[in-house]
């Protein structure tokens, strides 16, 4: 059902210490931060909800406390009909619950980190009919 | 209970026509065109309905829907609007003039009546989806003072006292109780029950939509090029699949189309903004005690959503499954059949349409016989099936369900 999968990578940065927590994770990274993100169910139809499950790690130092979860469609600039709601467990990783595709097409997943020098965005693509 | 008449004779009576000329798809479009099917679609039970599903309950909600005594003057029935010989609607009338004939106050009931057709797989229901549950919505007539007008006081009423209502009743939850309005929610989740079994048969689009699934190259020549060039836009550059999605022909969402929100009589029809007001101030839905689901399984979607200002003039996309039985079109019954519509969307008023990036709706810029070839498609989505049920069954003494 999805035709595509992709990332949004960022060229030679360092090694970092953050492994997939499974096979079918995808990895998206910024400056100083590296997610792996994970779908439940893992291909979400048009008009289904889904949770979003993440894990995501500062290239140095101790992972960011506080992170945001979104998708949005960019050709469009439009986000989804929904708000979603994201808990930390207590092994870091999040779960962001309140994710929905409304129409087929290209959407982005947004993870939005505050660190002490602005905001990070981290955005993984994917094509969704 | 249901049964069709009549309904493939077109079917067959194509099958005996010359081969014509094949349209060709490119992969993508033949990707949209599977993405249509299969139909039938099985209808989920709802959990929040404790009795969908249930053949009594089915049974009892047909004959609620049936029933003009469910009015305040006995003189209407849910079937009055949501005529089944009429595609569930009340085409081609626009709006309706409520129980007795009286007229609705200025700016109230003056959307289109909707099909049920394929109502149970909705997400939302209402022009704006004011409700988040098939039996959520049925309240709301039954409660309108205008529509039905009884309200829970004379549902239960009738639910105690008329000796097949009370026993069809039992049948199903027991003895009624004291409390009139809960008698009232299990009332309409009987009606609900009856509605969601709602499904139409299977079209001249279905059977070309499957034999192109499997190469049948033969069967895919008994649907009508007319139907082929039209489906081809209507997949493509028409980008009508975008929205109308899946199976249903429907994303279950909303949109703004640019047609004019204003009211005939003043104000205007804020469509899904007003739709998610209705739904956080209603007591029926999906995260209140009226759900009878302890796990509110089916809840996220009101859990989650999220008002915006693009909802203001957005109103819930139809499916197009037996659209062609069931006009006028738009939120307003604004547009009188199936060819203005498709000039709508050739003749799209951009500045009526709020975008901030590459735009979905675009004029399609048809030419006549391209539109109607775009119309020959839709109506490959209908067959204007007969719906016939069997009798109820006798009820003389309530029985366990």
């Amino acid at each position: 059902m999805w035709a595509a999968l992709a990332l949004g990578l960022v060229a030679a940065l360092p090694a970092l210490a953050c492994e997939a927590p499974g096979a079918q994770w995808q990895r998206a990274e910024s400056a100083n931060h590296v997610a792996w993100l994970a779908l439940q169910p893992l291909r979400p139809g048009v008009g289904a909800e889904f949770v979003l499950e993440a894990k995501v790690c500062a290239r140095t130092g101790a992972a960011p406390a506080t992170v945001r979860f979104d998708a949005w469609m960019p050709a469009h600039r439009h986000g989804m009909n929904t708000r979603a709601v994201a808990t930390r467990r207590a092994d870091g990783t999040w779960r962001a619950e309140g994710f929905l595709f409304h129409m087929p097409g290209a959407w982005q997943f947004l993870v939005e980190v505050d660190t002490a020098g602005g905001r990070e965005r981290l955005t993984l693509d994917l094509e969704v009919d | 209970m249901l049964l069709y008449r009549g309904v493939f004779a077109l079917g067959l009576a194509c099958a005996a026509l010359p081969a014509v000329a094949e349209v060709s798809f490119d992969a993508a479009e033949r990707a949209a065109i599977l993405r249509h099917g299969p139909w039938p679609m099985a209808v989920p039970r709802d959990p929040s309905n404790r009795v969908s599903g249930q053949p009594a309950a089915i049974e009892f909600g047909e004959v609620l829907f049936r029933s003009k005594r469910l009015s305040a003057s006995g003189g209407t029935a849910c079937g009055r609007c949501h005529d089944p010989d009429k595609a569930w609607t009340d085409a081609p009338r626009r709006t309706w003039l409520g129980d007795r004939g009286r007229p609705p106050p200025p700016g109230d009931l003056h959307r289109n009546t909707t099909g049920l057709w394929n109502t149970g797989l909705a997400r939302w229901w209402g022009w704006g989806g004011g409700s988040d549950s098939l039996w959520a919505f049925v309240i709301r007539p039954l409660e309108h003072p205008v529509e039905m007008g009884g309200g829970a006081a004379h549902v239960a009423r009738l639910m105690r006292e008329d000796a097949e209502f009370n026993c069809r009743y039992a049948r199903v939850f027991g003895a009624p109780t004291a409390e009139d309005h809960a008698v009232m929610v299990n009332v309409a989740k009987a009606i609900a029950a009856f509605v969601e079994t709602l499904v139409s048969p299977r079209t001249r689009f279905d059977e070309f939509r499957d034999a192109l699934e499997r190469g049948d190259a033969a069967a895919m020549t008994r649907y009508p090029a007319a139907a082929q060039r039209g489906l081809k836009t209507f997949v493509g550059h028409g980008r009508c699949s975008v929205c109308h999605f899946g199976p249903a022909f429907t994303t279950g969402e909303f949109a703004d189309i640019g047609v004019p929100f204003f009211i005939p009589g003043g104000g205007v029809d804020a469509g899904r903004h007003a739709g998610l007001a209705r739904l956080r101030a209603d007591a029926h839905n999906l995260l209140g005690a009226w759900n009878d689901d302890p796990a509110r399984s089916t809840a996220d979607k009101t859990k989650f959503v999220e008002a915006q200002p693009r909802n203001f003039g957005e109103f819930k996309v139809p499916g197009l499954r037996e659209a062609a039985h069931t006009r006028p079109y738009m939120h307003a019954g604004s547009h009188a059949t199936l060819a203005d519509v498709v000039k709508h969307y050739s003749e799209l008023n951009e500045d009526r349409l709020h975008a901030d990036g590459e735009r979905i709706l675009r004029p399609l810029k048809l030419s006549a016989a391209d539109a109607a070839d775009l119309v020959a498609f839709l109506e490959s989505l209908s067959t204007n099936p007969r719906y016939v049920s069997a009798p109820p069954s006798r009820c003389d003494a309530p029985r366990t369900r």
